[in-house]
């Protein structure tokens, strides 16, 4: 059993630092929009979003934090690199999923992949 | 496993991400409950089969939950390296946790790492312990399908009163052999009424 447990360990770190054979598409890690650090691509189509109010994610519109694209201050700002995740799945993942409570196609709630593929290329 | 799943159920119960994310969930929270049965299914000589197949069911299943989503959802590895959120490597410790109490608890192993059957009980129980809060972390921490505060609460309660009542819960299920088949029967069945109620009653 201590074969077993030792080998599916093993395979698990495999598939975790290959990527493979995971099934479907692959997201390329890399310098994202000058991203210092390689991170995963994220997709976001405005068109997608014309519904919501500008502010809710262009918070520096009303409090003053600058007028670069968000990108320029979360992924190139390594104080803000740092909680990257943590802020854009507070932020874009409680909405789809507060939408998808609602019984609304407000986009994907959880799976990675349908969030972490590239539009555009680094 | 009904405890467990209906926990779930207590807030938003149709509210689905998709057959694939919902069912690799429901393998995860059927290993969630399989932990807590695993403590009502003693090692008494008696119990001694039902709690050691019972085991590597769970640990099938823990694993099954994983291997699910690293090979499912190419971009859900990135979320195990450094830098991944903690509520994702308590999962990982999780399940290491659980390999090392399974393989550490059969012989010759068990009696090269203890020298009495006392330090094993003890170092099992402790391990077992670990094991639990790690994944109930796991689960609260990814506050999808465990999203208020009650239903975090009610997990810690049930997970806390299967751990220090497991002597009269014992009592009153007598788990025997076949619990292995139960526990496997239970987790289909209420891992697909979980996956349809979230993606066919939208």
């Amino acid at each position: 059993m201590k074969y077993v447990v030792a080998l599916l360990l093993a395979a698990a770190v495999a598939v975790v630092v290959t990527g493979k054979p995971t099934l479907g598409e692959q997201p390329v890690v890399d310098h994202y929009f000058g991203s210092p650090e390689p991170i995963l691509p994220m997709t976001f189509a405005h068109a997608d979003h014309v519904s919501e109010s500008c502010v809710l994610c262009h918070h520096n519109y009303v409090d003053d934090t600058g007028s670069e694209s968000c990108m320029s201050c979360h992924v190139q700002r390594d104080e803000l690199l740092q909680v990257l995740e943590e802020q854009f799945h507070d932020l874009c993942r409680k909405c789809h999923t507060k939408k998808a409570a609602a019984g609304i196609d407000g986009g994907p709630p959880r799976r990675c992949i349908a969030c972490h593929l590239a539009e555009t290329e680094p | 496993m009904t405890a467990v799943f209906a926990i779930t159920w207590l807030a938003n119960p149709t509210m689905g991400a998709g057959v694939f994310w919902d069912g690799g969930n429901a393998i995860g929270f059927s290993g969630f409950a399989g932990l807590l049965c695993l403590a009502i299914a003693s090692n008494r000589p008696i119990e001694m089969t039902a709690h050691k197949i019972l085991g590597y069911a769970v640990l099938f299943v823990c694993f099954l939950h994983a291997f699910w989503f690293l090979l499912g959802d190419a971009a859900a590895a990135e979320f195990l390296k450094p830098g991944a959120p903690l509520y994702m490597w308590s999962g990982v410790l999780g399940l290491v946790l659980l390999g090392v109490v399974v393989a550490l608890s059969l012989m010759p192993d068990r009696a090269r790492v203890h020298r009495s059957y006392r330090a094993f009980r003890n170092w099992h129980l402790l391990l077992a312990v670990a094991t639990v809060i790690a994944s109930a972390y796991h689960i609260i921490g990814n506050d999808f399908y465990i999203s208020t505060k009650l239903q975090a609460g009610l997990l810690i309660v049930l997970a806390s009163g299967v751990m220090i009542g497991r002597q009269q819960l014992r009592k009153s299920f007598h788990p025997t052999p076949s619990s292995t088949v139960q526990y496997l029967t239970a987790s289909i069945a209420f891992g697909a009424l979980f996956v349809a109620m979230r993606n066919l009653t939208a």
